[in-house]
């Protein structure tokens, strides 16, 4: 391991970060373990697992606004706004080290051969410039760094490395889950989680406290602030957090010479770098180089496609909800998923559709969660009355869903469409008088119907393991987990804004090496396809080096 | 926390309400009987100091009409407000002690288990079937 110092705040370094989250980590671990000097700008803080709700009685009402995914209703000043007027789905994310894996559910579900050849397999879209098997050793790799927990073997995948650490425990919601599969005789499996097991990597084992989604007051849920950081930062990379990228500069020659930032004291401040890699996620990162116009680049840096902004995919979501007679203890956790399906995730064509979709098993939740249904409540009939949802009838909801519930969420591919995009809001600005962004973004007729197909595939799963109440919710629009593909990578400059390393067709010593450069979204939770990605092209920059143009 | 928010007069109405919405019924109490508009009130507004504006104001057009008439009019009128009262209600009345006795929710804790436990579903047979139903995923094409 290279060890140096870190470097000195205003030191042109070799390389800067925008981001601190999963890939930006990924990224800085491996490039100052080559010993390159490094500095990452983090515009939140790192999160402190102390502050985390998971243990506080007042956790459920906790989880629906300070902890919120959405930055919209969590409201915190490191949160920048976003406007979703235009939107049919709401971003979630959260601003800190460790970006938003600090809230995610930690489903460890990477893309599948044909998520890399949408275009040679179902003739829409793109193909990406490399495979899956291109990918697969670094996947390999970074579950190791994250400490996955799984049961080998899966026959939705190819076959490859074991997981570090056993399966989490499926409970009995999982079971009864996968009672319904079993029936039908479809695919399930227990669920793979970045959620080990046992002690990992600075990580404590899951002890199934089910507040995964409000941040882990365990320490066990994988997070990039304690699997990756650490690391990092003894092998000399400085992590400046409270840093709000502004724009990042460039020469007479177009290429990037740093950051403009506005530090935790509302200073204005410069990061030189002689190489520039973004990972502020499929929102942020667009964000920043539409806010970086120059002489050079009056459209955005490295804009000449076009394409920054556009192609946005978030992944439409809904969700089926079975309720049992039997006893389920569905307040434990992982939430995490219990179990897995991938039996339509290929394309079949008689569906009406193209692609398909993963679905995860997940525990109903506590009492509070049992009056609503993944933030909707749920009433009877058109013209709703008090009394539907309170009084006599609250007593019964409650009775017969909590501890007796389980929730099938459905991940449907999103196919990429230039008219779903990320813009500057005109008027919308964060707390540092920053343009927000504006997101456009419409659910495709594929997406929607798809996610119809799934609902009622659901519906006979739940069913066929004796549910005795049922409930959907469709296309809910607090589910923007994924924010993927505003920056997409290919061959062709006039139709991609990064090659296949991350480097910007006409920028070559800026990088974006996070979800934004994805040319299609997969329908499964990206969070291990983006590590393994930002390994890949952090490995390419370092075997590079020596060529690597410069300002 | 703003000090006690709500005057003695809006929790005496809050706690009409939230009777109205959570009455007793079988081994569940009243809202009122676990104290959510005490206590309880308390903790929720420390925890939720968004939700003060909102209950206040659903306080005040709920005066002088009957819980059910108040309620059901508040809906329609101004769900901002009805959501506060509602949340303020059930988010207390779950948080009771009592409350979680009688559902049998211990709260979100540890649920101990061994990590190197044989699961049932692979001495039972269920993920032997889904082995033997074979693979799913479609290849990489390959290019010459």
């Amino acid at each position: 391991m290279a060890k140096q110092a870190a470097p000195r705040r205003g030191e042109e370094v070799d390389v800067l970060i925008v981001g601190a989250g999963p890939s930006g980590a990924v990224v800085a671990k491996e490039l100052s373990g080559a010993g390159l000097s490094v500095v990452c700008l983090e515009q939140g803080y790192n999160p402190d697992a102390s502050d985390f709700p998971g243990k506080d009685p007042a956790f459920e009402l906790l989880s629906q606004k300070n902890w919120h995914p959405n930055p919209n209703v969590r409201d915190m000043p490191r949160d920048y706004p976003v406007n979703t007027d235009d939107s049919d789905i709401n971003p979630l994310m959260f601003a800190g080290v460790g970006g938003s894996t600090t809230l995610y559910a930690g489903h460890w579900t990477p893309f599948l051969p044909s998520d890399f050849q949408v275009r040679s397999q179902d003739g829409v879209a793109e193909d990406w410039p490399f495979t899956y098997e291109d990918l697969l050793p670094y996947l390999e790799e970074v579950e190791y760094a994250v400490g996955v927990s799984g049961l080998p073997g899966n026959p939705a995948y190819p076959p490859q490395r074991a997981f570090p650490t056993p399966a989490l425990p499926i409970g009995k919601a999982g079971m009864k889950a996968a009672e319904g599969m079993d029936k039908l005789g479809w695919h399930w499996w227990p669920g793979t989680n970045a959620i080990p097991s046992l002690a990992w990597n600075g990580l404590n084992p899951c002890v199934r406290t089910g507040t995964c989604m409000t941040g882990c007051p365990e320490g066990a849920k994988s997070t990039a602030n304690i699997t990756y950081w650490p690391q990092a930062m003894r092998q000399g990379a400085r992590l400046v957090t409270g840093a709000r990228v502004r724009e990042i500069e460039v020469d007479d020659r177009g290429l990037a010479t740093g950051a403009v930032y506005i530090d935790d004291n509302g200073r204005e401040r410069r990061q030189k770098a002689r190489v520039v890699i973004l990972c502020a996620n499929g929102i942020g990162t667009p964000r920043l180089l539409l806010l970086s116009k120059s002489k050079q680049f009056p459209d955005g840096l490295a804009n000449g496609s076009g394409l920054v902004g556009k192609r946005l995919m978030m992944h439409p979501f809904s969700a089926v909800m079975g309720v049992y007679e039997d006893p389920l203890d569905s307040w434990i956790g992982p939430f995490g998923q219990l179990i897995e399906s991938f039996e339509f995730y290929e394309t079949d064509e008689k569906r009406g559709f193209l692609r398909g979709a993963k679905w995860g098993a997940m525990p109903g939740g506590g009492p509070l969660g049992a009056t609503s249904f993944v933030g909707s409540q749920i009433f009877k009939g058109d013209e709703p009355t008090v009394e539907d949802l309170w009084g006599e009838n609250l007593h019964q909801m409650v009775e017969r869903r909590f501890g007796h519930s389980l929730i099938w969420g459905i991940i449907g591919e999103d196919l990429p469409e230039e008219d779903n995009r990320v813009e500057l809001d005109p008027e919308v600005t964060d707390t540092d008088g920053i343009a927000a962004p504006k997101l456009i973004y419409k659910v495709s007729q594929n997406s929607h119907d798809m996610l119809r197909f799934h609902v009622a595939r659901l519906l006979e799963a739940v069913e066929a393991a004796g549910a005795i109440e049922t409930n959907v919710v469709h296309q809910v629009p607090d589910t923007g987990w994924h924010l993927i593909g505003s920056c997409t990578m290919g061959n062709d400059p006039k139709r991609s804004v990064v090659n296949q390393w991350g480097q910007a067709h006409e920028v070559p010593n800026l990088y974006l090496m996070d979800a934004s450069t994805f040319p299609t979204s997969g329908g499964v939770n990206p969070t291990a396809t983006i590590m393994s990605v930002a390994l890949r092209q952090a490995r390419q920059l370092v075997a590079e080096r020596r060529n690597q143009e410069a300002a | 926390m703003m000090g006690t928010p709500l005057s003695q007069d809006e929790r005496q109405l809050f706690k009409s309400l939230a009777d109205y919405l959570i009455p007793a019924s079988g081994k569940m109490p009243s809202a009122s009987a676990v104290g959510v508009h005490e206590a309880l009130l308390d903790s929720v507004l420390a925890a939720r100091p968004d939700l003060v504006d909102d209950l206040r104001r659903g306080l005040d057009a709920c005066r002088g009409s009957t819980a059910s008439e108040a309620l059901n009019a508040l809906m329609k009128a101004d769900g901002g407000a009805f959501q506060a009262i509602s949340l303020a209600a059930s988010g207390g009345y779950y948080m009771a002690a009592e409350v979680r006795s009688a559902l049998g929710y211990p709260g979100q804790g540890e649920a101990a288990y061994d990590p190197h436990d044989t699961p049932t579903y692979l001495t039972n047979g269920m993920i032997e079937r889904v082995v033997r139903r074979g693979t799913l995923y479609r290849p990489t094409i390959r290019t010459t």
